[in-house]
């Protein structure tokens, strides 16, 4: 079989977001929202807001997926606070028999369908992680400040700008 | 040269593929695969002509660089 083309494996991304496999854990699995989330599981009370008993101004607010802030206290004095917001995710109902073909099959049709899968199938996991980052391939170039595809390659990006701030 | 000090010589970028590639022009977040082929050469591959970057590459250093935060902080 011939080696894919760059076109090929944008395409098997594109598929690989709209099918996402339960195994391969997420980059927010790993590696959390933000740059900050680094820091969650530290044993620094004064950013995990509330497991110090001596904290008691442990934030009441917890962040769920209807989304949220949380407001935690930093330090002793009380004077900074932390506020992070999540923006609430959208519920989607769909109807079906769980392990049933998802809608998109079902509307799309058995061609469509096969094709998708034979696209993803095709294409090793380890391909389907590569992104076309070619300058020749790219306009409009500048420092990153916003986005209006947030795939993998966007998490990365704005995990690596976190970098450069802060650590 | 630590994982975290090269991570932070990357230049995230935003950008839109040319109008062949992506019809909609939409802006995107990522980087030049010519910059990170010099802090990370084997992150980099080229496809058809075409310079890829391998996210399980870079994966695997924001792993490294996550470990030297914990453990200066």
């Amino acid at each position: 079989m011939a080696n894919p083309t760059a076109y090929e494996l944008m395409m098997a991304n594109s598929a690989k977001e709209e099918e996402p496999t339960e195994k391969t854990p997420s980059f927010a699995d790993d590696f959390g929202k933000s740059f900050l989330d680094i820091y969650k599981h530290t044993n620094k009370p004064w950013l995990e807001g509330g497991s110090s008993s001596s904290n008691s101004k442990a934030s009441p607010f917890q962040v769920s997926d209807m989304g949220g802030s949380t407001v935690t206290p930093m330090g002793d004095s009380g004077k900074h606070y932390l506020h992070q917001y999540t923006a609430s995710k959208p519920i989607i109902q769909v109807a079906g028999a769980p392990g049933a073909p998802g809608v998109g099959s079902q509307v799309a049709g058995a061609a469509a369908g096969a094709a998708a899968t034979t696209a993803v199938k095709w294409a090793a996991p380890k391909l389907l992680a590569m992104f076309a980052c070619d300058e020749r391939v790219k306009v409009d170039m500048a420092p990153l400040e916003s986005t209006e595809v947030n795939d993998a390659l966007a998490e990365v990006a704005f995990f690596v700008k976190g970098l450069r701030e802060c650590a | 040269m630590s994982a975290l000090e090269k991570l932070k010589q990357l230049e995230p970028i935003q950008f839109r593929y040319k109008e062949e590639i992506d019809p909609h022009q939409s802006l995107r977040a990522g980087f030049s695969a010519q910059q990170v082929q010099k802090i990370i050469p084997e992150a980099v591959h080229e496809v058809d002509g075409v310079l890829m970057l391998d996210l399980n590459v870079l994966r695997n250093y924001l792993s490294l660089a996550k470990e030297e935060i914990l453990t200066k902080s």
